[in-house]
């Protein structure tokens, strides 16, 4: 098996990348045509990867993951160094952040910079490591700034991971709210939005009484194709031929075009002239696993105490709501629904569940064979359920 | 008059006060445009604060103690002529009694308290703000547009926010005008029912849609001034895709100008357009 190394890691990126370049197109193609611009999918599908290779080169991009938002004032602090970003080199920010006798004339002249365009107090808490409980109330300041920035120059405000906030109950960040405050801006300044995240997330930016309700266009991002993997593989296998249409599909059929775990069978299958058969490779990658199986039926567990049986029914294929009394389906749905945001679930079809990762779903299952996705069935629908 | 724009979402209220409020300033006068969705909107404290720092922004108050100083007696008389109105607010600021009224210069001072440098810490009143903002404006005898964006807000905060716009929007001679917007048709719907403080008739004034008379040469002159050539024909197979809509309309016109570039043409023929629309109905945006 080949190495695990940093560069066959930055290869294996670099060719899914290369291969996915359709999708990097459709998106380059929204952010020409259109001031907001959504892309959305189910988990794990490298809808990061993607944006960020649509947007590579770029000088104008704010970029703002709201995984590491943990308060509005961390929030602001992010929105912040992410403007200063635009104004001055990295290295010269993270010079700037010396104590004064420390610092270069480089790192004097940013400061003098980021004081100019974005005002002493945002610029300070550009500099700053985390933001105090103090700055909470800062976040309206910081975006003011941002789109007085977009008067001169283009600024393209990238929010990544939209449902990250949804995730843990009682977060202080309200991304409906954000999403408000970036509106009321754009409606007077001229930057660019780019929301991008999982699929549950939609609706905070695009339901009837969101902020962009109308006013978007909204990309769906899929698992890697047939034909994007068989691109992918040439290119890795390049200059020899590689493996038979036959073993490509084969692999694909239990992994589930899952990116991650494709492209680890894929690394552990290179270096042989006669890679072995996708079923020997994925056994080996369960049988490696360093307890990620066990930790992901813990948090299913945490988030619903129905989790951890969903997801191990799901896994063989069985249906959510097999044999589940009527009374109790709503909350079978609700469980549904908090694993799939939490993204240890897919729900790649209407009625259609699977288990997100797939080595997480064989080895739970104990076999090494492709399965159908678990159907609803016997499900009655809800109209008050939230999805 | 004051206004109240209630009408589907994405229609272009915003874009057309917006338009309203940079006519206003090229010929002097005050336009305060306020999007109440913005977070920093927590209160009818946090409103004020905002109307008295866009005012001082705009020099409202101080141009007017600056006209007094020019006028010298003229101006007194002036002051002496709304002083009925005068009055009558001036007792919102507390500038009490007749011999204060007729002096413009206190009436200024306590304008200036309530819409000068005030710290940032204070909590103004919405009442005295906008009876500041009422008392410049007739002393100028220059408009002052507050544009409330998003003001179904208002019913999240204590009611005396109402009140207060209610009363400040009582007289029909004011120069001070307020047009109201908002995303929520059915909290905007409640906010100005009947029976609510807010309630005027004929506030509601519904947008006109754009005509095609006024479309086509807008359009045309457009795509000229892109080196896009665009006929009435072509506009006109655009607004029949578009139905009208205000966005929907540029939407294909930005693919159109798009295709037009990439390929190099400098004419917009009916393929072209044929292909704009379809990719513009592709969007979310557009009503399947």
């Amino acid at each position: 098996m080949a190495e695990l190394t940093a560069e066959l890691i930055q290869r294996l990126h670099h060719n899914l990348d290369a291969a996915r370049e359709q999708d990097t197109a459709r998106l380059q193609a929204a952010l020409q045509s259109s001031h907001i611009v959504g892309v959305h999918g189910e988990a794990e599908i490298g809808i990061t990867s993607v944006v960020s290779h649509a947007l590579r080169g770029r000088s104008d991009v704010v970029r703002i993951d709201l995984d590491k938002a943990t308060s509005v004032g961390e929030l602001a602090r992010l929105f912040a160094l992410a403007t200063a970003r635009l104004i001055v080199p990295r290295t010269a920010l993270g010079l700037a952040r010396l104590g004064p006798g420390l610092r270069p004339s480089s790192a004097r002249a940013a400061i003098a910079d980021l004081d100019r365009e974005l005002g002493v107090d945002v610029a300070h808490l550009a500099l700053s490591d985390q933001a105090s409980p103090d700055d909470d109330d800062r976040l309206p300041i910081v975006l003011d700034r941002l789109a007085m920035l977009s008067e001169r120059r283009d600024v393209l405000i990238w929010v990544d991971h939209l449902q990250a906030p949804s995730l843990t109950p009682r977060h202080p960040v309200d991304v409906g709210q954000l999403l408000w405050d970036l509106r009321s801006r754009q409606q007077r300044n001229p930057f660019r939005l780019l929301l991008s995240g999982h699929t549950v997330a939609t609706s905070e930016a695009t339901g009837p009484n969101a902020a962009f309700y109308g006013a978007y266009q909204w990309l769906a991002l899929t698992r890697p194709s047939d034909d994007q993997w068989t691109a992918y593989m040439r290119a890795l296998w390049a200059p020899s031929p590689a493996p038979l249409p036959s073993w490509r599909e084969d692999l694909l059929a239990l992994t589930g075009s899952h990116p991650s775990t494709t492209m680890l069978a894929l690394a552990a299958a290179l270096d042989h002239d006669r890679p072995a058969s996708p079923q020997d490779l994925v056994r080996r990658l369960v049988r490696n696993d360093p307890g990620l199986t066990k930790r992901a039926l813990q948090h299913a567990r945490t988030l619903h105490r129905l989790g951890g049986g969903l997801v191990e029914r799901i896994s063989r294929g069985e249906g959510p709501y097999v044999g589940v009394p009527k009374a109790q389906q709503n909350t079978v749905g609700r469980a549904l629904a908090d694993l799939r945001r939490a993204g240890l679930l897919t729900n790649p079809a209407p009625s259609q569940w699977t288990v997100t990762n797939p080595l997480t779903a064989i080895a739970l299952r104990g076999i090494v064979a492709q399965i159908q996705p678990a159907l609803e069935e016997d499900h009655v629908e809800d109209p008050h359920l939230v999805s | 008059h004051h206004v109240l724009l209630l009408e589907e979402r994405r229609i272009g209220k915003t874009s057309i006060i917006r338009a309203v409020l940079d006519r206003l300033r090229s010929v002097g006068g005050v336009g305060l445009d306020i999007d109440l969705s913005d977070s920093r909107f927590e209160s009818p404290e946090d409103l004020a604060f905002e109307i008295a720092a866009m005012a001082r922004a705009a020099a409202v108050g101080v141009r007017e103690r600056g006209f007094l100083r020019r006028q010298g007696a003229k101006a007194t008389k002036a002051a002496a002529g709304v002083t009925h109105v005068a009055a009558e607010i001036a007792t919102t600021l507390g500038v009490d009694g007749a011999g204060d009224i007729k002096n413009a210069s206190k009436i200024f001072d306590a304008v200036q308290a309530q819409i000068g440098d005030i710290d940032t810490a204070a909590r103004p009143k919405l009442s005295s703000v906008l009876a500041a903002l009422e008392l410049a404006a007739q002393f100028s005898d220059v408009p002052i547009i507050v544009f409330l964006d998003e003001c179904q807000r208002l019913l999240e905060w204590d009611p005396v926010a109402q009140q207060d716009l209610a009363f400040a929007m009582r007289r029909t001679d004011s120069n001070l005008v307020f047009v109201f917007a908002g995303s929520n048709e059915r909290a905007l719907t409640q906010l100005f029912a009947e029976g609510m403080p807010l309630h005027r008739e004929g506030l509601r004034r519904p947008v006109s849609p754009i005509l095609v008379d006024d479309w086509t040469p807008a359009l045309i002159e457009r795509f000229a001034g892109l080196g896009i050539r665009a006929t009435p024909q072509t506009i006109l197979t655009i607004l029949q895709a578009s139905g009208g809509h205000p966005e929907r309309t540029m939407t294909v016109c930005a693919i159109a100008r798009t295709w037009a570039e990439d390929t190099g043409q400098d004419d917009l023929n009916d393929d072209l357009i044929q292909r704009a629309i379809t990719d513009a109905k592709a969007q979310n945006s557009w009503p399947s």
